[in-house]
Order: structure tokens, then C-alpha cells, then sequence
């Protein structure tokens, strides 16, 4: 039991130390790509220790909401981390909380809380940016729930553990199309939810075009750093979820020592990397969608999550 | 062939049919020209993946050959038809307008498919788990494709969903009939391909004598 | 030995236009070409009525007596296609380089024609079908106007998009036969294994196949592409399609549904009765509001394929026998409307029918060719329409369908009124002032379009007499062969 709490808080560690990395080597790389130098891998931790040591400026307009948002959008990925498996292929000792459709929950309340502190600043592109996170998230919505539903269907489980199994066993189901397809859908999203190219353009600078980053705009101090912060969490925690959910349990530990769980810690990384190359790739090689154009990128997400169910249904 | 390697190549052949459907949604989508001819390219290589794939299931080297003529036909010779005769319409680089916006139009091809799997239904006892995949996706790769071409204004991508239709046919076309007469699928390359050379001409006259390709807005023949 | 040539001979035709003969003269030479597969098709249906069908390469190439007598009708059709093409061209102001291109595609799109009812692999008609599509692209684009080409790329379009829907059709019929352990896909398999097929199937399949070559066929409600065609493509090449629609495909589609139909369950008649009345029914609806007469002709060729599909499905003998006795006096009489319209179009250079006034006054001989192609069109007596058309009624209320019959009686006469109304606005009245004859226009018919327009004249008036005791004969060969007794 304790082990199990043990592990538990490993997971949780993981997500919160790595996931600053994981984000710096995505930067890293995408300027490589695009011939330059870029910051270094280590970036994303110094601006967050930047961001502490600084004073934090509070809007006279703003109530309460604005000063607790970075706490619960901090804690929101965490509480996630605990449902899923990170590390371990076998449940842990919180992952009895909630299921798949739960940890939904609980990130998206990180999200709700984030636009509606945008709103509460009285900044302007605050305003629009939330209504523009709102646009992309009632669009996003549905796909996400076909996804859930498709990998129900298949599983016969809304617990991730049981999901994560029936995808290599047998090794076929592997390339069951009903998995292939609600990968990519999923994929799609991570790119839409996280504010990639091409939905975002995270490392613009204009305020106009912004859709994630103009809801934390007003932040500064502790409550910028943990709005960054839970910002890659909430990344990582997606990927974490893609990967060892949705697409194969392969590197987690199914032992039950703590040498297992640790040898499991590169490993997973590695697979964070590869994704992340892939979202490199993506961003690098597509533009930005003018915003109507998002609805027939999502649309096409919808599609091809229901296609997944579709394919399920021939099977049987 | 041991009962495990069977349960691979049905996997597989579920998958190239997945992704099949998806080609025919992503033609739909594209916004350019050139995307357009590449999901095409596509969803004839994954018709010849299947046919590949079928060819082990069913151990017939005829679907072998139908896999090479289609790479050879429809991956090389097409584009490289099209580049030869349409080479205008092909390197325009702007979006393609929709008589219905893209969202709306991939949920009429969602119902589509719906629509498609309810029909051949009856269709489907007794028969093998290839046929189970490739018949309901040809046919919703079918309705999808005569659906884009109904809202497509542009020559070639109406010209490409129309080819578009004749790969879901003979998606389907590898899974029930695999003894079809191997000359039946050469006369069916051959149209594709006079097809193309046929209409590349017609669409070139066409921008050559109005200035685009847009056959949409061409309305000079409406009954009044 | 004689099917090869039938096809030797456009080829021939074809390499003489291409290498550069003055154009009058591979004009002729074509027409020649025609005039011995005329007699070749002849030869072949007297051999195929007599019992065995014809056959080249046993399983691909053969015709049986249906087949012969609608090669027959095609081979007169491009006879006189050709004939008149040659004084048409000669008149028009094209390049010479696209006439010369004109008659090449001409002669390929016979060869595909030609095909269509030789051929015995199922999947090859379906070819050819579809070549007979591309070939006719360019003939119909001929004028190379944007109106032309829009209409070209319609026709196009519309047509190989019903090709693509047939083969998936034809792709479920052979599923059908190998699952019931047939593997030979040719007419004469499918008809001996159809009582054997899954209905399940059969039906969509044969569904597909109807919807597909009926858009071919210009059935309504897939007619869009119709229309325009007609009234862009050149008058010779109208009278080529309005073959190809109301001869080639109800043969092939009442080939198939023959077969099919023998399997318990099949639904295949009773589709067809329903398309081919509404296809007879909108047509006379449409004859009534059109603006231009190559359009009304257009409909009129629907109409008609409508009435041959009806008729043809009708459960009894009689009615099949009548069905292809429509066939034939309709691609008679169907290219000699068109010659007389082309001529009247020499005449006064409008294509809408409001347009046309005082066609009478203006040329005597004109007008009454033109009144009596309109009248043999509309199914006035003493013309070939007619007797058939009453055949068709005959049978039809003698059948179990008789209120097919009573439908379709209604729709002859709606459209006999509508096209009789049409024609006497434009050939009778008086030629307005504000018309007059625009000075482009030719003063002169050329000779070789009048000389079709006889030869053309010859079969409908014939027709409208009496049937020749060898054509009898032929006409009830090939109703044999689509497996109904004769009455």
C-alpha cells in the first residue's frame, strides 16, 4: 500500500519536473528546424524560477477568480496524473478516483477557470481569447467524446488501465483501425487543446491572432509562473495520455519493484520525445489556419474519430 | 497460413480500410488543388495495399497484378498526365471555394457512410471479415465521392472525386470479386486513364477560352 | 470473320482521315466504311435470327440476334451521320485541322458503339459503354465556345459518373454469380445462373447498374447533363447520342434485366417499369415548357427510352416484341428529325423556338420536311412511331401491367400534342421582319446533307407501312432471345 503511494508521487513528480523539459526540447527543436540557434532545453525551468522571484501584480478590476485560477489550472494536471498511468501499467493507489471521463473533467475545469479569469482581468484581448479557447473547446468537445465512446466500445472499460491492454492483446489489435483512428483523432486534439500550429501559433507575439496565450497575459510573478507551469503539465499529461492509453502500454513498468518504476522514467521519456518530434514536424511543415478554417480542422478530427467507430462496427 | 498471421492480415486489411474512408473524407476537405490530387494518390495506394493484402488472404496473384497496375496507373501516370495536360489549374495556388462550407459537408459524408453500411447490410451473411470491411467502405467511398463532386466548382477537383469514385468501387470490387476477370480491372485502368486525358483537355479548353476552371459558376446553358 | 470487320472498317476510315486525305474525301470514305458495316450488321442478323449466335472468340466477341439488329441500327445511324457531317463541315467555319479531328473521333466513338452490342464479357460492354462517353466528348465540345465546352465537361461528367455507379453494380453481380459457383462472367452465364443468385444482391446490383447506365441513358431523374448537350453538340452527333441512348443502353439494361429477373425475388422489372415511367411521364412534361427544339428532340429521346424500358419489362411477350419494335422505328426516325433540323437551322440560324416562325413560307421544301420529321417524331401515322407505339399500347393492356399502359398512353399523347404544338409555331405563321435571314447564313444546302436526310427518309416511311418479312423475322429472333415467346 505504501509502495503504491510511493509510486504514486513518483508519477506525480515526474509529470512536474519532466514536463518543463519536455516543452524546452519541443522549443529547442522547433527552432532548430527552422535553421535557427534557439533557447536552450533548459529554458522553460528558468523563466518558471524567473517568475517566482518577481513581484506579482494583481488588476484592481479583477476579483478572487483571477488570484485562484493558476492554483487550480496547477492543480488540475496533477490530479490528473494520479488517474493515469504514467509510470506503471497496473493501477496505482489513487487511480480508483475517477476514469478516463473523469480526468476529462478535472482538465477541464483547469480550462474553464483559465477563461474565465481572462475574462475577469477587463483586458480586452483577455476577452477574445477566452471566446476564441471557448470557439475551439465546444468544437473540440464532441471529438473528445466520440473518442471516449470508441475506446469504451472497443474496451468495454472507461478505466485506463483495462484500455491501455486491450490495444496489444492480442499483438494484432494493434493495427485494429478503430485504434490507428482514434490515435490521430486524439492527436488532432492534443494540437488543438495545447495551442499548436495549426490551430495556435504558440510562439506568436501579436495579440490579435493569440487564442491560448492572451488568456494568461495579465499574469505576472508566482501566477505566470504557474500558469506556465501547469501549462506543460497539462501538455504532458495529454501526451502521457495519448501515448500509453491510446496508442500501447509499451515502457511502462508491469513490475512491481521500485528499480521497475524507475527504469520506466527514461523510457517514458523517450516516448514523450518521439511524440514531440512528431508535433515538431507538424508545426513546422503546416501553416496557421485563419480561425474559420479551425471548425474543418476539427471537423475533420470529428470525422475521423466517428470513422473509428464506423471500423469498429464492421469487425463485429 | 497459421490462425495468428490470418488475424494480421485481417487487422490489416481493417486498417488500409480505414484509412481508405479517410481519403475519401479528406478530399472533401482539401483546400487546394494539389492537396486534392495527393489524398487521391493515396487512397490509390492504400487501393492497392488492399489488393496486396487480399491477395494473401485470398492466394490470388490476379490482385497482385491489379495492385501493380494501380500503382503504376493511378500513383505515376495520373499526376503525371495531369501535370502534362491541366498543368494551369494544377499549380494554382489558392483555396477552393464549396458550394456547402467543409464541417457541414463532413457530416453529410459521415451520414453517407452511415447510410452506406445500412445498405449493404443484407449484403453481408456468411461472408469473409475482408468483405465485411471493403464492401460498406467502397460503397460510403461511393456516396462520399459522387456527394464532393456535387459540391465541388472546380474542374479537377470534380474530375478527381469522379476517379475518386471508381477507386471505392473497386476497393469493394478486390474483396467480393476476386476472380473478376483480370481483363475487367485493366478496362477499368484504361477508362481511368482516358478519362483523364480526356477531361485534363477539356478543362485546359476550359481555362483557355474562359480564364479559370471554375465549371461551377458556368451557367450559360441554364433553362430559363 | 464478318464481327472483326465491323470493326476493321471505322479503323480503316479512321487511319485514312488521320493521314491527311482531303477532308470531303475521307468524309466519303468514312460513309463508306459505314455503308459496308450496313450490310455486314445485315448479314449478321439474318445468320444470328436463324437459331445459334454469331460468334467470333468464343465467351469476348459474338452477336446474337438482339445484338445483330442493334448493331443494325447503329451502322444505319452512322451512315447517314457521316453523310450528313460531310455537308455540315463543309459549311462550317472551323479550322480544318478540328474537322479532320471531327471525323477521327467520329470513327472511334462507332468503334466503341459497335462494341457495345458485340461484346459478350459483361465488364467489356461496360468499357465500351464508357468509351463511347469519352469519344463523344470532343464531338459534343465540337463548336469550342465556352457554351460548348461547359456542356462537353457536363456530359462528361454526368456520363462517367454513371459509369462509375454501373461498374460497382456489375462488381456485385459477378460477387452473386462466383458465390453460386459461376465463374465465366458473360450473357449467356448470367442468364444460366441467375435462378440461383442471393436477391439481397442481385437487387442493388442491378439497382446500381440502372441508376449508372441510366444516367447514361438520360433517365430521368439523372437527365441534368441532357439538355445542354443536345443543344450544343452538332446535329449529326445528336442523332448519334439519341442512338446510343434509346438503342445501346435499353438493350444492354434489358439483356441484364432478362437474366435477373429469372431469380426468385428479383425486383428488376418492376424498377424498371417505374424508371421508365417516370422517365416517359417528366419527359412529356418537359417537352411542354422548353425553349429550343435541338432540347425538345433531347426529351423526346428520353421519353422514349422510357417507353422501351416500360414496355420491355412488362411480364409479357408481346409487349418485349413491341418494346424492340420501338427500338428500331425510334433510331430511324430520331436522325432523320435531327437532319431536317439541321437543315432548318441552315435556314434560319436560331437555335430557340420562339425564334422560328414561318419556317414554310420561307422554304417550301424546307417546312414540309421538317413538319413531317416533326410529325413521324411526335407518332402520327403513316410513320414507323406509330405503328410501334400502338403495338407497345396493344401488348400493354393485354399484359398484368395494363395500367403501365394506360400511364403510358397518357404520356404519348401529352407529348404528341406538345411536340406538335411546338412545330407548328415554328414551321407554319409568318416569318417576322425583325428576323430576317442574317447574311452569314448559307444561301445553299449542301447536297450531301440533303442526300442523308433521304436516305435517312427511307426506313421511317417504310416503317410506317409494314415490316419487312425479313426484319419480322429478326424482331422476333431477338425477342426469342431475351427469353419471351412469340405471340
Amino acid at each position: 500500500m505504501a509502495r503504491m503511494i510511493l509510486f504514486n508521487l513518483i508519477q506525480v513528480a515526474v509529470v512536474m519536473f519532466l514536463s518543463p523539459l519536455a516543452v524546452g526540447i519541443l522549443n529547442r527543436l522547433k527552432e532548430r528546424v527552422g535553421s535557427k540557434k534557439g533557447p536552450s532545453i533548459f529554458q522553460t525551468y528558468r523563466d518558471i524560477w524567473k517568475l517566482f522571484h518577481k513581484d506579482q501584480i494583481l488588476s484592481s478590476e479583477s476579483t478572487w477568480i483571477f488570484r485562484a485560477t493558476p492554483y487550480v489550472c496547477f492543480a488540475a494536471p496533477i490530479l490528473v496524473t494520479m488517474l493515469i498511468p504514467v509510470l506503471t501499467s497496473y493501477p496505482l493507489f489513487f487511480a480508483f478516483m475517477g476514469d478516463m471521463i473523469g480526468g476529462g473533467f478535472v482538465l477541464a475545469l483547469g480550462g474553464f477557470f483559465a477563461t474565465i479569469a481572462a475574462v475577469d482581468t477587463a483586458n480586452p484581448y483577455g476577452a477574445m481569447g477566452a471566446s476564441r479557447t471557448r470557439m475551439v473547446g465546444f468544437l473540440a468537445e464532441p471529438v473528445f467524446m466520440v473518442v471516449f465512446f470508441t475506446v469504451c466500445f472497443v474496451a468495454n472499460s472507461t478505466i485506463p488501465y483495462i484500455v491501455q491492454q486491450k490495444w496489444v492483446h492480442p499483438e494484432s489489435n494493434f493495427f485494429n483501425p478503430a485504434h490507428i483512428l482514434v490515435a490521430v483523432a486524439f492527436f488532432m486534439l492534443i494540437l488543438a487543446e495545447t495551442g499548436k500550429i495549426p490551430v495556435d501559433n504558440p510562439s506568436g507575439h501579436f495579440e490579435l491572432a493569440m487564442i491560448d496565450e492572451s488568456k494568461t497575459l495579465e499574469y505576472s510573478g508566482s501566477g505566470a509562473a504557474l500558469m506556465k507551469w501547469a501549462g506543460s503539465m497539462k501538455f504532458f499529461v495529454l501526451l502521457c495520455i495519448f501515448l500509453n492509453v491510446l496508442i500501447a502500454p509499451w515502457g511502462l513498468a508491469s513490475g512491481t519493484t521500485l528499480s521497475d518504476v524507475l527504469l520506466a522514467i527514461p523510457l517514458i521519456f523517450i516516448k514523450i520525445l518521439i511524440a514531440v518530434g512528431l508535433i515538431v514536424i507538424v508545426e513546422s511543415s503546416l501553416a496557421k489556419l485563419r480561425l474559420f478554417r479551425i471548425t474543418a480542422f476539427l471537423g475533420l478530427a470529428f470525422v475521423v474519430a466517428v470513422a473509428a467507430v464506423l471500423t469498429r462496427m464492421m469487425t463485429t | 497460413m497459421t490462425p495468428d498471421k490470418i488475424a494480421w492480415i485481417n487487422q490489416l486489411v481493417l486498417l488500409t480500410a480505414g484509412f481508405f474512408l479517410l481519403c475519401s473524407f479528406g478530399l472533401i476537405a482539401a483546400s487546394q488543388v494539389m492537396g486534392c490530387l495527393r489524398i487521391y494518390v493515396m487512397q490509390s495506394l492504400l487501393l492497392a495495399a488492399s489488393a496486396v493484402l487480399l491477395g494473401i488472404d485470398y492466394h490470388s496473384t490476379d490482385l497482385w497484378i491489379v495492385a501493380a497496375v494501380a500503382i503504376i496507373a493511378k500513383v505515376l501516370l495520373i499526376p503525371f498526365l495531369l501535370r502534362r495536360t491541366a498543368r494551369q489549374a494544377m499549380i494554382a495556388r489558392r483555396e477552393l471555394q464549396q458550394v456547402i462550407n467543409v464541417p457541414m459537408s463532413l457530416l453529410i459524408a459521415l451520414a453517407l457512410t452511415v447510410l452506406a453500411y445500412y445498405l449493404v447490410g443484407p449484403m453481408l451473411s456468411e461472408t469473409s471479415p475482408a468483405v465485411h470491411a471493403n464492401l460498406p467502405i467502397g460503397f460510403a467511398a461511393v456516396l462520399i465521392a459522387i456527394y464532393t463532386i456535387t459540391v465541388r466548382r472546380e474542374a479537377l477537383p470534380q474530375m478527381l472525386s469522379l476517379l475518386a469514385i471508381e477507386n471505392g468501387a473497386f476497393f469493394a470490387g478486390i474483396a467480393i470479386a476476386p476472380n473478376f476477370p483480370l481483363i475487367g480491372e485493366l478496362a477499368g485502368t484504361f477508362d481511368v486513364l482516358m478519362v483523364v486525358l480526356t477531361l485534363g483537355v477539356l478543362s485546359t479548353q476550359i481555362h483557355r477560352l474562359s480564364g479559370s476552371t471554375e465549371v461551377g459558376t458556368l451557367s450559360e446553358l441554364m433553362e430559363d | 470473320m464478318l464481327i472483326w470487320l465491323t470493326f476493321i472498317m471505322p479503323l480503316l476510315a479512321l487511319v485514312v482521315t488521320a493521314s491527311g486525305t482531303p477532308l470531303v474525301l475521307a468524309g466519303w470514305i468514312s460513309a463508306f466504311a459505314a455503308l459496308v458495316n450496313v450490310i455486314i450488321a445485315a448479314v449478321l442478323a439474318a445468320h444470328a435470327a436463324d437459331g445459334a449466335p454469331v460468334i467470333a472468340i468464343p465467351h469476348w466477341l459474338g452477336a446474337n440476334a438482339f445484338g445483330a439488329l442493334i448493331l443494325l441500327l447503329e451502322t444505319l445511324g452512322a451512315l447517314t451521320g457521316l453523310i450528313f457531317s460531310i455537308g455540315f463541315l463543309a459549311q462550317h467555319g472551323t479550322p480544318a485541322g478540328r474537322k479532320r479531328r471531327y471525323f477521327i473521333w467520329f470513327n472511334l466513338f462507332l468503334i466503341a458503339l459497335y462494341a457495345v452490342p458485340l461484346l459478350r464479357e459483361i465488364a467489356l460492354v461496360w468499357l465500351a459503354l464508357t468509351l463511347t462517353t469519352l469519344f463523344s466528348v470532343f464531338l459534343v465540345s465540337f463548336e469550342r465556345t465556352p457554351a460548348a465546352l461547359e456542356a462537353g465537361w457536363k456530359y462528361a461528367l454526368l456520363t462517367i459518373l454513371g459509369a462509375a455507379i454501373a461498374i460497382l453494380g456489375i462488381l456485385l453481380l459477378y460477387w452473386a454469380q462466383s458465390r453460386a459457383g459461376f465463374t465465366i462472367f458473360t450473357w449467356g452465364q448470367l442468364r444460366a445462373s441467375a435462378p440461383k443468385l442471393s436477391p439481397a444482391i442481385l437487387n442493388i446490383a442491378f439497382l446500381l447498374i440502372l441508376i449508372g447506365f441510366g444516367t447514361k441513358a438520360a433517365l430521368i431523374p439523372f437527365h441534368a447533363w441532357l439538355p445542354d448537350t443536345y443543344s450544343r453538340a452538332p446535329f449529326p452527333v445528336c442523332a448519334m447520342l439519341s442512338i446510343l441512348e434509346s438503342a445501346a443502353i435499353p438493350y444492354v439494361l434489358l439483356r441484364i434485366a432478362a437474366a435477373v429477373h429469372l431469380a426468385p425475388g428479383s425486383r428488376a422489372d418492376q424498377w424498371l417499369i417505374l424508371f421508365g415511367l417516370v422517365s416517359a411521364g417528366g419527359a412529356a412534361l418537359l417537352i411542354l415548357q422548353t425553349h429550343e427544339y435541338k432540347r425538345l428532340f433531347a426529351y423526346s429521346t428520353i421519353e422514349n427510352a422510357g417507353i422501351i424500358l416500360t414496355a420491355g419489362a412488362m411480364a409479357s411477350s408481346a409487349a418485349r416484341h413491341a418494346a424492340i419494335w420501338q427500338i428500331i422505328s425510334h433510331s430511324v426516325t430520331k436522325p432523320l428529325v435531327f437532319y431536317a433540323a439541321g437543315i432548318m437551322f441552315l435556314l434560319v440560324g436560331k437555335l430557340r423556338i420562339s425564334e422560328v416562325r414561318g419556317v414554310l413560307s420561307r422554304s417550301p421544301w424546307i417546312g414540309t420536311v421538317m413538319m413531317a420529321a416533326g410529325l413521324a417524331m411526335a407518332g402520327a401515322p403513316p410513320f414507323a412511331l406509330f405503328l410501334s407505339e400502338l403495338a407497345i399500347l396493344k401488348a400493354g393492356l393485354a399484359s398484368p401491367q395494363a395500367w403501365a399502359a394506360i400511364l403510358l398512353a397518357c404520356f404519348m399523347i401529352i407529348s404528341f400534342c406538345a411536340i406538335t404544338f411546338h412545330l407548328f409555331r415554328m414551321v407554319l405563321g409568318k416569318p417576322g421582319t425583325s428576323e430576317a435571314t442574317p447574311d452569314t447564313l448559307p444561301t445553299t444546302i449542301p447536297r450531301s446533307c440533303i442526300a442523308a436526310l433521304i436516305i435517312a427518309a427511307v426506313p421511317v416511311v417504310i416503317l410506317g407501312w409494314y415490316i419487312p418479312a425479313p426484319l419480322a423475322h429478326w424482331l422476333t429472333a431477338a425477342t426469342t432471345s431475351l427469353g419471351g415467346r412469340m405471340p
